[in-house]
């Protein structure tokens, strides 16, 4: 039969560093997303933006935004990680 | 080597016990070996015939739940190769190594909380005389 140790000891093993990896996956995911947002909305300022042809720009548009895009998306799971951590945490079980 | 049960069986016996254990209902097993459905349902019946099936069934499932141990030791190893980035992984899927862990083990810690529990049932039926 399983018993609770059985089912602890293993996941203990790693749970201080997935703890970690939540605490410090909140302000990364920020930062990234900041770092992100701040490149789509400073690309049009670069000194050679009028320079590019239109096709470059577009594409490099295009990319900005689905950086933009991927880095909310990942802001969103760290927050739902983070949130999940504080409520083990209220609840007693770490 | 057969077993002295299993070799009491005919050999149209162990093949119908054979498609049920692969997953097949009476009537399709039946058929794919070809008796009638009537004769399967009363080789059901045999004790000798039970005993062999359900030792059969055991057999499987004894042998699905050591793959399914093995499975779950190597998925575990696999979370914590990804939280701690042991192998190439992106933030975003370290991140959810991560919540998978803590997910495991706040239903770790129900299930532990839940056999406690049905211990202290256990002990108090066996206190009132209770046979389980």
């Amino acid at each position: 039969m399983t018993t609770p140790s059985d089912l602890f000891a293993p996941l203990l093993e790693g749970l201080p560093l997935a703890v970690k990896v939540i605490e410090d996956g909140l302000p990364r995911a920020e930062e990234q997303l900041a770092q992100s947002g701040q490149r789509l909305a400073t690309l049009t300022q670069q000194p050679e933006w009028e320079t590019l042809p239109a096709k470059e720009q577009a594409r490099q548009i295009r990319e900005a935004k689905a950086d933009v895009a991927k880095d909310k998306r990942s802001l969103s799971q760290a927050r739902a990680a983070y949130a999940k951590l504080e409520k083990v945490r209220r609840e007693g079980l770490l | 080597m057969q077993s002295t049960e299993e070799s009491e069986l005919s050999a149209k016996q162990q093949q119908f016990i054979a498609a049920l254990i692969a997953g097949n209902t009476i009537t399709v097993a039946a058929k794919a070996v070809g008796i009638a459905e009537r004769t399967a349902h009363n080789w059901l019946k045999q004790p000798a015939f039970k005993q062999v099936y359900e030792a059969a069934k055991q057999a499987i499932f004894d042998e699905e739940l050591n793959e399914l141990r093995e499975s779950k030791k190597l998925i575990r190893e696999m979370l914590v190769k990804h939280i701690s980035a042991e192998v190439p992984v992106s933030n975003s899927s370290q991140l959810q190594a991560a919540k998978l862990l803590l997910d495991h083990y706040v239903v770790a810690g129900e299930m532990a909380e839940l056999n406690e529990k049905m211990d202290a049932i256990q002990e108090k039926l066996k206190a009132l005389g209770v046979e389980l």
